[in-house]
């Protein structure tokens, strides 16, 4: 069967994901259960348990515990496959169930800072790059630098401080709704502008030197109207090539703003198993986070030859099919020359020599 | 834009007396101008200035008159503002483009570097004006003044710079509005990023057309027009990608976006310099066509000598930011005046006079008789029927890259494989020393077997060495020119420390670099400089046989006859042999005793170079002859403003009367 160059791409790709997701979850269990700990003192409530023996023997049967470190491996692999990631040692919970119930709360700050990291991220770095006086592009040059810089949860603090205990404009905390969400995308979405605008401040530097600004300016293109449709949708290509490291990102900064917001959601989730332990929910939430990074990367992968012609695999085909044309059509030049000049320039040199 | 709206904005306020700035005054006569030339065209956009501009112009005409007598440029603008009542735009004696005394200033670390020193520039409907120049003798700054793409950052002071008539000195990113695309059109080298990577030819056109106040459906029609008037197809051409495009066809489009907006000027800034001769004939045809055709004027930046021949009226020589002199083509080129001129002239390889090759055997005298037959013995290399084809991806129909080509390189002696992109000559060259291998063909190189190289490549390539192009990507930028120049020596475990060094310092004095510079970077180097230490690490494993690919195609010419004689110097002291690969039919006939001429894969001529280039054989080597800048000129020695469209030469005319080669065979 022939496959499209589309299709082949696709199917190497996801290839790819399932190799990332298995070696994720490897890594994670390896850690996890390597790790110092009794699991099951965890499971019967803490270090100072006083559980019989023959509980604590069947608490470990009852999660493989007993079991080969090799045979566990292949039995949460297998269960893995099923979309079954155990459950919590601290709630007893399936794993998936609890990751699900947490999910939406998280998405909804994902996309509520998000989208104002994007939107603010790239009018900074418009405005740095349009800037005249060289003063005002420096410190607006600067600016995406410090925002990365900030810790999140001191930002989160500040906003804290500042917006429900001085100014008592949003309540500071458990807040559902719109308004509880404010200061959490706020928090989040700063650092994560200041890279959108980082990333993209460096790509329309480059872009506004390219060549194809000088012919278009040249041709009686405006200032504005060279950033929209020239410059900026060039940088926006970088901008793309780095969706993963966004999403990075954002699951990492949500631990930290749902801990220090105390909203519940994917990152607290996370927070709270690793520090009570729970290896199997620990695990869940690493292979999640391992779906995502693949869905992202992927995605990223299939959507950038639309927005980047150079990359499409059809056309690096065709690239080479007008290579070869051009110098096919070198004898056909010729000739056509040929019959327009016929330059003599043998004789005069034989005269002189007579 | 409108410039009636314009018109009456300008003449709302009292027009200020005074030269320095650009006065609303000057300003708007420009525009009147253009609004009479949007008249007498067919352009219905320009409709609703019917009823006003001709009141307009006429008022301008009685300001400009009262203001004559107090600022220096309306004596130039008031007549331009009374002719353009008349049509006809010969008649027109306001130059399109005038710079004088031009001055321009870069701030740099240690105070300002003046990159153009009082530089005088005219040039009138349906001339063409070629400013001549190595790199950084200001060439491209002063066409980027001249096309207001120089704002910001320099300090630009001009005694006069008016653009049909409008005083331009001090003007904004607004006043140039109305001017570039328009007035002005700019074409640049096509560096391959000339060009929007991510949108269509198309879209990319039809965008600039919208812009000069087209309607969708009249800027579809205007596309095809363009795009038919620069040779390319208009029905499958815009829904291209720039990158599927060929360098011949992006310079191309370059200049369909520059006519995009008809302007009556068009700076092209080395529009050919990236492409093989022949296509570099077509892209100067067609820009000497549209001078033709519709009296555009045409600057030339160019540093290439041969070009500003055969193409230009008049010729501008710039060195160091400065004129050094300007005058008649045919003057300047074949009767210069400047010292600088001269030697430019001398530097630059043409396809007559006499071959460098010779000129430095017969001031060899009598031990060099020797040299040439020693190439009676066995060759270095003597394949036949050299055969290469790079499987296509997916099964695309594949053409043999090298197909059939006889090489043979005797001691001592240089071997020229010319061609142009595609040709197979570099190829051909990867194979003689074994980086590629040969899908047929039979014969020896330095006695090894032409089957056996790809595996002989590490004990072949310290007796036949490859000189790459560019010299900057070839050396390691952390490496000082020392290391570069004894890497090899390492590599083939040749000596000790001490003796390695000895080498270097002997090695650089053999390229004729002083022995300091071994502890320099590259980038402290000029690119002449660089060339050198290539050469020089090329040479340390004393190789037999170097293989230069394009050795000298990014130098300026002073420099490239500087590196050609050096390899003509090592070549006698040294008894090396050469395979020089070159596009450049000029340069290769400078150093060659024999030529390739390569195509499509083929050998189509070869034998001594005097033979081949004086007697070309086939219509393919007559072509590429022809297409050589400065072999045509001699067709249009009066300088005069004539059409330089492809018509037929006469045999009389094109015929250049050579010297007798000394030493001929």
């Amino acid at each position: 069967m022939r496959l499209t160059p589309t299709a082949a791409l696709v199917l190497r790709r996801l290839g790819h994901g399932a190799v990332v997701l298995w070696a994720a979850f490897t890594l994670a269990f390896l850690v996890l259960y390597v790790l110092p700990g009794d699991p099951v003192a965890i499971l019967l409530g803490g270090d100072q348990s006083t559980a019989a023996p023959e509980e604590i023997a069947a608490v470990r049967a009852e999660y493989n515990l007993d079991r080969p470190l090799l045979v566990q491996y292949l039995l949460a692999l297998t269960a893995a496959l099923r979309f079954d990631l155990g459950s919590s040692f601290a709630t007893g919970q399936p794993v998936v169930e609890a990751i699900g119930a947490a999910l939406p709360s998280t998405v909804a700050l994902a996309v509520a800072a998000l989208v104002p990291a994007v939107v603010g991220g790239t009018a900074l770095a418009v405005l740095a790059v349009n800037a005249r006086r060289p003063a005002l592009r420096a410190l607006l040059s600067g600016l995406p630098g410090l925002g990365v810089a900030l810790p999140t949860f001191w930002v989160g603090l500040m906003l804290l401080q500042v917006f429900s205990f001085r100014l008592g404009w949003v309540p500071a905390l458990g807040a559902e709704g719109l308004l509880g969400l404010v200061l959490p995308a706020a928090t989040l979405a700063l650092p994560l502008g200041a890279m959108v605008a980082q990333v993209l401040l460096r790509a329309l530097d480059r872009a506004w030197r390219e060549q194809y600004v000088t012919t278009f300016r040249a041709a009686g293109m405006g200032r504005p109207r060279l950033l929209l449709s020239h410059a900026l949708r060039v940088a926006s290509l970088s901008l793309l090539s780095v969706a993963g490291v966004i999403t990075g990102n954002l699951l990492g900064g949500t631990v930290i703003v749902e801990t220090v917001f105390t909203r519940s959601g994917l990152g607290r989730l996370a927070e709270s198993a690793v520090s009570s332990q729970d290896i199997p929910l620990v695990l869940g939430i690493v292979v999640f986070s391992a779906v995502v990074f693949v869905l992202v990367n992927l995605a990223t992968d299939l959507l950038y030859p639309l927005a980047d012609p150079r990359t499409r695999p059809a056309v690096r085909a065709a690239v080479r099919r007008a290579a070869e044309a051009s110098a096919e059509a070198l004898p056909a030049a010729g000739a056509e020359a040929n019959q327009t000049h016929s330059p003599t320039p043998t004789r005069p040199t034989e005269e002189v020599r007579a | 834009m409108n410039p009636a709206a314009l018109a009456q904005a300008a003449l709302s306020q009292p027009a200020p007396v005074q030269s320095a700035v650009p006065s609303p005054l000057s300003v708007f006569l420009g525009l009147a101008r253009h609004a009479e030339q949007e008249l007498t065209g067919t352009t219905l956009s320009s409709v609703p200035a019917l009823s006003e501009a001709p009141a307009g112009a006429g008022s301008a005409s009685a300001l400009a008159s009262a203001a004559a007598p107090a600022t220096a440029p309306a004596p130039t603008t008031a007549p331009a503002a009374a002719a353009s009542t008349v049509p006809a735009a010969e008649a027109d004696p306001t130059p399109v483009l005038r710079l004088r005394d031009l001055t321009v200033g870069y701030p740099g670390r240690d105070g300002e570097v003046t990159a153009v020193a009082g530089v005088d520039l005219e040039v009138r409907a349906g001339e063409t004006v070629a400013i001549v120049g190595e790199s950084g003798s200001g060439k491209t700054t002063t066409a980027a003044v001249a096309a207001g793409l120089l704002t910001g950052g320099a300090r630009i002071e001009a005694a006069e710079h008016s653009v049909f008539g409008t005083d331009m000195r001090g003007a904004g990113e607004r006043a140039w509005h109305g001017v570039r695309g328009t007035r002005i059109g700019y074409v640049p080298q096509d560096t391959g990023a000339g060009l929007n990577p991510v949108r269509t030819i198309g879209s990319q056109l039809k965008e600039v057309l919208a812009l000069h106040g087209r309607t969708r459906a009249e800027a579809e029609e205007r596309l095809r027009t363009v795009l038919a008037q620069v040779g390319l197809d208009p029905e499958a051409h815009p829904g291209r990608f720039p990158h599927e495009f060929s360098g011949g066809q992006r310079q191309r489009v370059l200049i369909a976006l520059a006519l995009a907006g008809d302007p009556g000027l068009i700076i092209a800034d080395e529009p050919t310099s990236a492409l093989d001769v022949t296509v570099q004939k077509q892209v100067l045809d067609l820009l000497a066509g549209l001078v033709a055709e519709r009296g555009t004027a045409l600057i030339l930046i160019t540093h290439d000598l041969g070009i500003a021949r055969d193409r230009a009226d008049r010729v501008l020589v710039m060195s160091g930011g400065r004129l050094v002199e300007s005058g008649p083509a045919a003057r300047i080129l074949d009767r210069p005046r400047q010292e600088y001129t001269k030697r430019l002239i001398a530097a630059a390889p043409g396809l007559t006079g006499v071959p460098l090759l010779q000129s430095h055997r017969a001031q060899g005298g009598q031990e060099q008789n020797s040299a040439p037959e020693g190439g009676a013995g066995e060759p270095l290399i003597r394949v036949t029927g050299v055969v290469k084809t790079y499987t296509g991806h997916r099964g695309g129909a594949a053409r043999p890259a090298v197909d059939g080509a006889d090489v043979t390189l005797r001691a001592g002696r240089t071997l020229g494989i010319v061609g142009e992109s595609g040709s197979g000559k570099s190829t051909t060259a990867r194979i003689l020393v074994g980086l590629e291998s040969a899908d047929a063909g039979t014969g020896t190189v330095l006695g090894e077997d032409l089957a056996t190289l790809p595996r002989k490549v590490r004990s072949l390539s310290r007796r036949a060495r490859f000189v790459h192009q560019d010299a900057t990507a070839a050396l390691d930028p952390s490496f000082t020119v020392g290391q570069s120049i004894a890497e090899p020596l390492r590599g083939f475990r040749l000596g000790g420390r001490a003796e390695r060094r000895a080498r270097v310092a002997e090695l650089l004095d053999l390229v004729a670099l002083p022995p300091e510079f071994a502890e320099r970077r590259p980038r402290e180097l000029s690119g002449g400089q660089r060339q050198r230490v290539t050469l020089a690490r090329a040479l340390a494993s004393t190789p037999e046989i170097l293989v230069l690919d394009e050795p000298v195609s990014a130098l300026d010419v002073s420099v490239q006859q500087q590196i050609l004689e050096l390899l003509l110097d090592l070549q006698e002291r040294l008894g090396l042999a050469y395979v020089f690969i070159s596009h450049d039919l000029a340069v290769v006939r400078h150093i060659a005793d024999d030529v390739l001429i390569m195509a499509g894969g083929r050998v189509v001529e070869s034998g001594p170079a005097a033979e081949v280039f004086d007697r070309p054989r086939t219509g393919l080597t007559r072509a590429l002859v022809a297409a050589v800048p400065g072999t045509a000129h001699r067709r249009a020695a009066s300088g005069a403003a004539v059409p330089r469209t492809a018509e037929p030469r006469t045999a009389a005319s094109s015929t250049p009367v050579r010297p007798v080669p000394i030493g001929a065979r």
